[in-house]
């Protein structure tokens, strides 16, 4: 089965977007942009650059030649599916199935912010 | 309901049909044709980039002349628990390295805040580093730090005579003064060349030297004006600062003049005493409606229905937060800010995305290092 998400494609000359399908590949993202060509990005040349937060739109770029173009998906379960049928991709893409573990690792930072404020206010009184 | 309005020939603005435009003052002559306003008739849907999975489909509704003439506003996505997340991790992490994560800190909140930011459907992107603003705060260090360090303490250590001390002390006036204006100019220069929507890149094109010229001037005269100068010497600051910054290949314009908010600085002052300096409140919205009512980007106008009641309570409401929580709020607060600024701001009229080429400068985090040192800050914390 070939899943396919709907995007956008930003050419990184002009401000109009331009919707794309997108299907992931063993070695890239292969999409299609509405009236113009498909292209192929292998993943060692784009990096995500928005999509860690919740609500946040998924932002691969690839800078290639003089401008930067993006890809944009507004479903954060493309990363996980990208995740499910190339394992090999390690932490080059976010995965959202982590961000619990971001939590943990938040609630320890603030626990140890305020165990290093307990320790240095009374030392500075 | 349909209801019709004209468009101004001369500045573009859509508006109720009126004899003269409300914006510029210009006739509007019968030529104006009429335009139906969208925004009083029931809203048919539209195709939202929030799509997931199969998604909807979404057009760049600029392509629609119809569309083209809405009100397009600024939203932010952003939660405070989210960015008070990053605070705690960022906390932690700038104490365990002495400060030096703090420059990380910085551009991961710029980061964060900017791609919550959203505009005609799109994030604004942040490309900046917090390499990039280390370094510019070490060569900050280097061009300014240095030389006030050396005026400050050389004379003293050596064991000069008082009145060379007290010269070389007040060297360092006019150094300051020549350097907050630097690093005015220079802090917009990066953050915009570090900013972009739908992968094209703001800019700032103006000269510094200039800007100088127009801050020590503007400084000068408003000192010398018991500050009555000071409406307009703002007013200056701005459109310099406006009219030189860019979208792509796309200016923003302004014409407005201190004239405009002078009689609002009048009012302001001499109600200090009597409303506790509240007044201030209703002047600083004031202003900020005359200035981003006077400020377009192509044919496109940014209005602002800021009023005083609401920028006091917002101000106040958030100082008690922060009291209350000993800063713990600050996330709220800054989302709150930005929240307000993007309610209250919007832009009327039609906007070419095919116009909008990109055009990227180069800049430095030099000023923007220099800004920190000292300790300006110039916008909402994005």
């Amino acid at each position: 089965m070939i899943v396919e998400w709907r995007g956008y494609y930003l050419d990184g000359q002009s401000a109009k977007r331009r919707p794309a399908t997108v299907q992931i590949t063993q070695i890239g993202l292969q999409f299609k942009v509405e009236d113009g060509p498909e292209h192929l990005w292998l993943y060692e040349d784009i990096r995500q650059t928005q999509g860690f937060y919740a609500g946040e739109q998924v932002r691969f770029e690839r800078a290639g030649g003089d401008f930067m173009e993006a890809l944009l998906l507004s479903d954060v379960e493309f990363l996980s599916t990208l995740h499910r049928l190339v394992p090999g991709l390690g932490q080059r893409f976010h995965e959202p199935k982590r961000r619990g573990l971001r939590a943990s690792l938040t609630i320890f930072a603030a626990v140890a912010v305020i165990a290093i404020g307990a320790r240095t206010i009374p030392a500075q009184a | 309901m349909t209801m019709y309005t004209t468009k101004c020939r001369r500045c573009g603005l859509i508006q109720a049909q009126a004899s003269t435009c409300k914006s510029c003052g210009a006739a509007m002559t019968e030529e104006s044709a009429p335009h139906r306003d969208d925004r009083f008739t029931p809203a048919k849907p539209r195709a939202s980039f929030s799509f997931s999975g199969s998604a909807a489909r979404a057009e760049d509704w600029s392509s629609d002349p119809h569309e083209a003439d809405k009100t397009l506003r600024l939203y932010f996505r952003g939660s405070a628990g989210t960015l008070f997340g990053i605070h705690l991790v960022n906390i932690l992490l700038t104490l365990c390295t002495l400060g030096i994560y703090s420059f990380w800190a910085k551009a991961k909140v710029r980061g964060y805040l900017l791609s919550q930011s959203e505009f005609e459907g799109d994030r604004f992107a942040y490309h900046g580093s917090g390499k990039e603003l280390l370094l510019g705060t070490l060569k900050a260090a280097l061009v300014f730090g240095l030389p006030v360090m050396l005026l400050q303490n050389v004379p003293m250590l050596l064991g000069t005579e008082m009145w060379i001390r007290i010269v070389a002390l007040l060297l360092i006036y006019p150094i300051v003064m020549v350097f907050i204006p630097f690093a005015i100019v220079g802090t917009r220069r990066y953050r915009l060349s570090r900013t972009s929507w739908r992968g094209v890149r703001f800019s700032f094109r103006g000269s510094a030297k200039e800007f100088i010229k127009l801050f020590i001037g503007g400084s000068l005269l408003t000192g010398l004006t018991l500050g009555f100068y000071g409406p307009f010497f703002s007013v200056k600051q701005y459109a310099f600062l406006t009219s030189h910054s860019y979208l792509g290949n796309q200016k923003f314009h302004f014409e407005g003049s201190g004239r405009e908010i002078f009689s609002a600085y009048v009012i302001a002052l001499l109600l200090t005493v009597p409303t506790l300096g509240l007044s201030w409140f209703w002047y600083a919205a004031r202003k900020q409606r005359c200035l981003l009512g006077q400020t377009s980007f192509g044919a496109a106008r940014f209005d602002c229905g800021v009023t005083g009641g609401a920028l006091c309570f917002l101000t106040l409401t958030n100082l008690v937060l922060l009291v209350v929580t000993l800063g713990l709020a600050s996330a709220l607060a800054t989302v709150r800010n930005i929240r307000f600024w993007f309610d209250k701001v919007s832009l009327k009229g039609p906007l070419d995305m095919e116009a909008i080429q990109q055009e990227a400068q180069s800049a430095t985090a030099t000023a923007e290092g220099l800004a920190g040192f000292l300790d300006l800050d110039f916008d909402l914390g994005l």
